[in-house]
């Protein structure tokens, strides 16, 4: 078989690229964001002030991603802070895919600003790689107004070490004869997959670049780090058999979380979170026409101590009331009652397709008003759709009905940015 | 006359090929009287997609207190406005 050609697109810091190009080309505005020191930060009133995006000249006064907003004004007195806009990113983040879709039916999403492109066999339409990339990068600086990272290998893996090398607005190439030059000299830690928990694992064996792992005996590896830890050794030798998958996996699980405006001390405040959290995780599940069997709850404790949950059902369910029930006994036996809560979240997991129940013979409780739920639930369904989210809530909600379908982080962002546009 | 973007109300064509063509428009100005604008010239029009937001540019040649003047004006296609962009002379 002849060499496959991957390419690695990532958008360049994209939220902060996105906020800065909408201002220059479509406001006209004549501060470009990217060029001063700048970050999008998160809503500092509702606790979600960490920095998800920075631009450049920011970078260089140490302005870390995902780190508070004060600190970073700290470190950065000048810096100019900008909230996210996540409608303008969806939009964006569609266009950028289906301009890809124009160069090869082969794309794989990958997160909001990154996509694996399969571009093998495409020579005769483009010329060599490099110059397909050229193109690739010249029609989303002019058509999009923005820039990004290509890599360009023979496999997913080192497509993208070679697009997380020298940004912005470049192209490198990964093949494998080029490994032993630019992926091993790089610190183990930036190897895909490998986080602050391995990084730390490894080094205790004394591997601290990509090449002491490569070159490391796989058994041993093996031995420490079980099968993750092979498979990191075959990345670090720049192995990787998957393929670019146009059609994503299905989901394995459906979750949301929130992080409150302010700490939670109280059962009812709680549950009632828990329960709009059910909501948002029903709809999704309802949606694409899928059950789960097992719910599981997580909280963060004020000073960021985590801890979860999980509970298996007798049948699986789409229905937000079993959910919600099922969610707030787990939260009983997980919390102490006591503690101040700042982040809850529910998820189902063991999803399968739509099925029918099986009722159980001693089910006095819930079980028998299954069908009616499942109506109910569906009615609700319907109406938000044709009506909106806010058109019928339950009346736990009265007075507060924007916060009935609580998680993701805005409406667009609910109707699953991650998904095939 | 200075600021940018700024909201315009527009009468168009649209043809039946499905292109739109800006006729006249009329805006609010600093003095808070209505200026009526009457287009003498669609000089070039591109679609553009900046940020993933459609849009229409059109560069137009308006004649504007005895004086020709050159416009970019755009049509965001989601959102159905007019939107003076700026004024090239």
């Amino acid at each position: 078989m002849a060499e496959r050609v991957i390419f690695h697109v990532d958008v360049n810091s994209a939220f902060l690229s996105w906020t800065a190009a909408y201002r220059v080309k479509v406001l006209g505005e004549s501060l470009d964001l990217r060029d001063v020191p700048s970050a999008v930060g998160g809503d500092r009133e509702s606790r979600k002030g960490i920095v998800l995006a920075r631009s450049t000249p920011a970078k260089r006064y140490g302005v870390e991603t995902g780190e508070p907003i004060g600190i970073a004004l700290e470190k950065c007195p000048g810096l100019i802070v900008v909230p996210a806009d996540y409608a303008l990113y969806v939009e964006a983040s569609r266009r950028f895919i289906s301009v890809l879709r124009d160069f090869t039916p082969e794309v794989e999403q990958f997160s909001i600003d990154e996509a694996w492109a399969d571009m093998t066999g495409t020579g005769g339409l483009y010329g060599s790689p490099l110059a397909a990339a050229e193109l690739v990068r010249q029609r989303m600086r002019e058509e999009l107004g923005f820039t990004v990272n290509i890599g360009i290998s023979s496999n997913k893996l080192l497509a993208k070490m070679a697009g997380d090398m020298e940004k912005p607005d470049k192209i490198h190439t990964m093949f494998p004869e080029e490994i032993e030059g630019k992926l091993w000299p790089l610190p183990v830690r930036d190897l895909f997959l490998v986080g602050r928990a391995t990084e730390k694992k490894l080094r205790d064996m004394g591997i601290y670049t990509i090449g002491d792992l490569a070159k490391a005996d796989p058994d041993l590896i093996a031995r420490r780090l079980h099968k993750p830890g092979l498979q990191l050794w075959h990345s670090a030798n720049g192995r990787c058999a998957d393929r670019v998958l146009a059609i994503p996996h299905t989901n394995k699980g459906y979750g949301n979380s929130v992080t409150l405006p302010a700490d939670v001390t109280d059962r009812q405040t709680a549950c009632q979170v828990l329960l709009s959290l059910c909501e948002t995780v029903g709809i999704r599940m309802r949606r694409d026409g899928r059950k789960g069997r097992c719910v599981s709850v997580h909280i963060r404790t004020a000073d960021f101590q985590d801890s979860g949950h999980q509970r298996q059902l007798e049948s699986v369910t789409d229905v937000t009331e079993e959910l919600y029930r099922t969610a707030c006994a787990l939260f009983d036996e997980l919390w102490d009652g006591r503690t101040p809560l700042r982040q809850l979240g529910v998820q189902v997991t063991r999803i399968c397709e739509d099925s029918g129940r099986q009722f159980s013979l001693f089910d006095q409780g819930f079980g028998a008003r299954y069908d009616r739920m499942t109506k109910m639930d569906r009615a609700v369904d319907a109406l938000r759709e044709k009506y909106g989210e806010s058109s019928i809530f339950r009346a736990r909600f009265a007075g507060q009905v924007d916060r009935q379908l609580a998680g993701g982080l805005s409406k667009e962002r609910r109707t699953g940015v991650t998904k095939p546009v | 006359m200075e600021q940018k973007n700024r909201p315009v109300e527009m009468i168009s064509i649209c043809s039946t090929e499905g292109r739109i063509l800006p006729v006249r428009f009329r805006f609010e100005a600093e003095d808070r009287s209505i200026r009526t604008v009457q287009i003498s010239e669609v000089v070039s029009s591109k679609e553009i997609s900046y940020v993933g937001v459609e849009a229409i540019l059109y560069i137009c040649k308006v004649k504007m207190e005895e004086l020709e003047r050159l416009l970019e004006l755009k049509y965001t296609v989601r959102t159905h406005r007019w939107v003076l962009f700026r004024v090239i002379y």
